[in-house]
């Protein structure tokens, strides 16, 4: 499907940008003109990085809008995580969450993480939720630097509990059960366990 | 490399493994990585060799950068059963796990060539696995175990107390032949003919 270009774009300076803007990237560059921010990738570190970017920006130039964040993600690393989290809390504009087909991992704490009240998702949308996953042991490290990363697994998971039962209002100790392995949800039960306020 | 040399019998001439030849005169070689083939291969030679004759030295030189702490404890159990007296012969390396081996060997029959090196860590896993927390604890509590069976053969091994041990082999510590001897790995060193 080949989206009709704009008029403007048949003439001017503006042709030079017509081939960048053409397909789909046009409708994603027209959105961010309502503040919305497609989030549809891996939560890496590249990704958070321009994520945090567009937040900030965005917030810079109105503090009271609201920035929509659509987001459609697999889940990704922690480092990204803590640093969209981050900044999700720092900017003054409330953020928007707009679940569209998946959230699972660490996409459902960006999700979770929205502004209280103001996090939708559609409806026949997942969620799945749990606790740290990672590569143990460390191959070829010994027991004492294991132990060690054990440990700081351990305290960094209990930060991304704190953080959902937080957002979510489910006690902590019932978080940490459900998260020992894969939970999953439907938009609903999202919607009952405190991951989202509304169901589109 | 060609290992195959000849060997007299009653058939005449019969090309034979080198490693072959030796195992029949009850000299066994670890001389790698120890996986699963290495060690099923000793041990079932160890079985066999103590059955023919259960008096009889059982002689086995160590080269060996390590293995797999299951196949290690596997060959060491092995060691103990069965009766002959299993000589241990370090020549060039014996590295962490493979230097178990080599301080399972029979209490005055524990061997070093001059120049071979003995290294002696706390347990290492050379593998690794995707997991999530609970099992990831679960599987710690299982390395604690294993540890602490490596701690208890080098205790039985050097008489140096567990304690002792564990401030030793914190991290890799390396030892030469005559080191090794003084901390009790083993008993002698080969002396060279000439």
């Amino acid at each position: 499907m080949k989206p009709k270009m704009d008029k403007k774009h048949e003439h001017g300076h503006d042709q030079l940008l017509a081939p960048l803007v053409r397909g789909y990237a046009d409708s994603y560059i027209k959105m961010s003109k309502n503040r919305a921010i497609f989030f549809s990738e891996d939560v890496g570190d590249k990704a958070a990085a321009d994520l945090s970017a567009l937040m900030l920006y965005y917030d810079n130039e109105d503090h009271e809008a609201p920035i929509h964040l659509y987001i459609h993600s697999n889940g990704g690393a922690i480092s990204g995580l803590n640093n969209i989290y981050d900044v999700m809390q720092m900017v003054h504009a409330p953020v928007k969450t707009i679940l569209l087909g998946k959230c699972y991992s660490a996409g459902a704490v960006m999700l979770a993480a929205g502004t209280k009240g103001e996090r939708y998702a559609l409806r026949s949308s997942n969620v799945m939720i749990h606790g740290i996953q990672f590569a143990f042991p460390i191959a070829g490290e010994d027991m004492t630097s294991n132990k060690s990363y054990l440990e700081f697994i351990e305290d960094t998971n209990d930060l991304i509990m704190k953080m959902l039962a937080k957002h979510t209002g489910q006690p902590l100790d019932k978080l940490k059960a459900d998260c020992s392995r894969e939970y999953w949800m439907n938009a609903k039960a999202a919607k009952e366990y405190g991951i989202i306020d509304h169901i589109l | 490399m060609n290992t195959l040399v000849l060997e007299q019998t009653e058939h005449g001439e019969v090309p034979m493994d080198v490693y072959q030849k030796l195992a029949n005169d009850r000299i066994l070689f670890i001389h790698d990585y120890i996986d699963d083939d290495i060690a099923t291969d000793i041990v079932a030679t160890l079985l066999l060799k103590d059955h023919e004759d259960n008096e009889k030295k059982i002689t086995l030189f160590i080269n060996s950068p390590g293995g797999d702490i299951r196949n290690v404890f596997m060959i060491y159990d092995v060691m103990a059963i069965v009766n002959a007296p299993i000589e241990t012969v370090c020549i060039g390396a014996a590295m962490d796990e493979a230097a178990l081996l080599l301080a399972g060997g029979r209490k005055g029959m524990r061997l070093a060539t001059k120049n071979a090196i003995i290294s002696v860590s706390q347990l290492v896993n050379n593998w690794h696995m995707h997991t999530n927390m609970t099992d990831a604890k679960n599987l710690m509590e299982q390395f604690k175990v294993d540890n602490d069976r490596l701690l208890e053969i080098l205790n039985k091994a050097t008489g140096k107390s567990v304690k002792q041990l564990r401030e030793d082999f914190d991290r890799r510590t390396f030892f030469t032949a005559p080191k090794a001897m003084k901390y009790g790995l083993i008993d002698k060193i080969v002396a060279p003919n000439k």
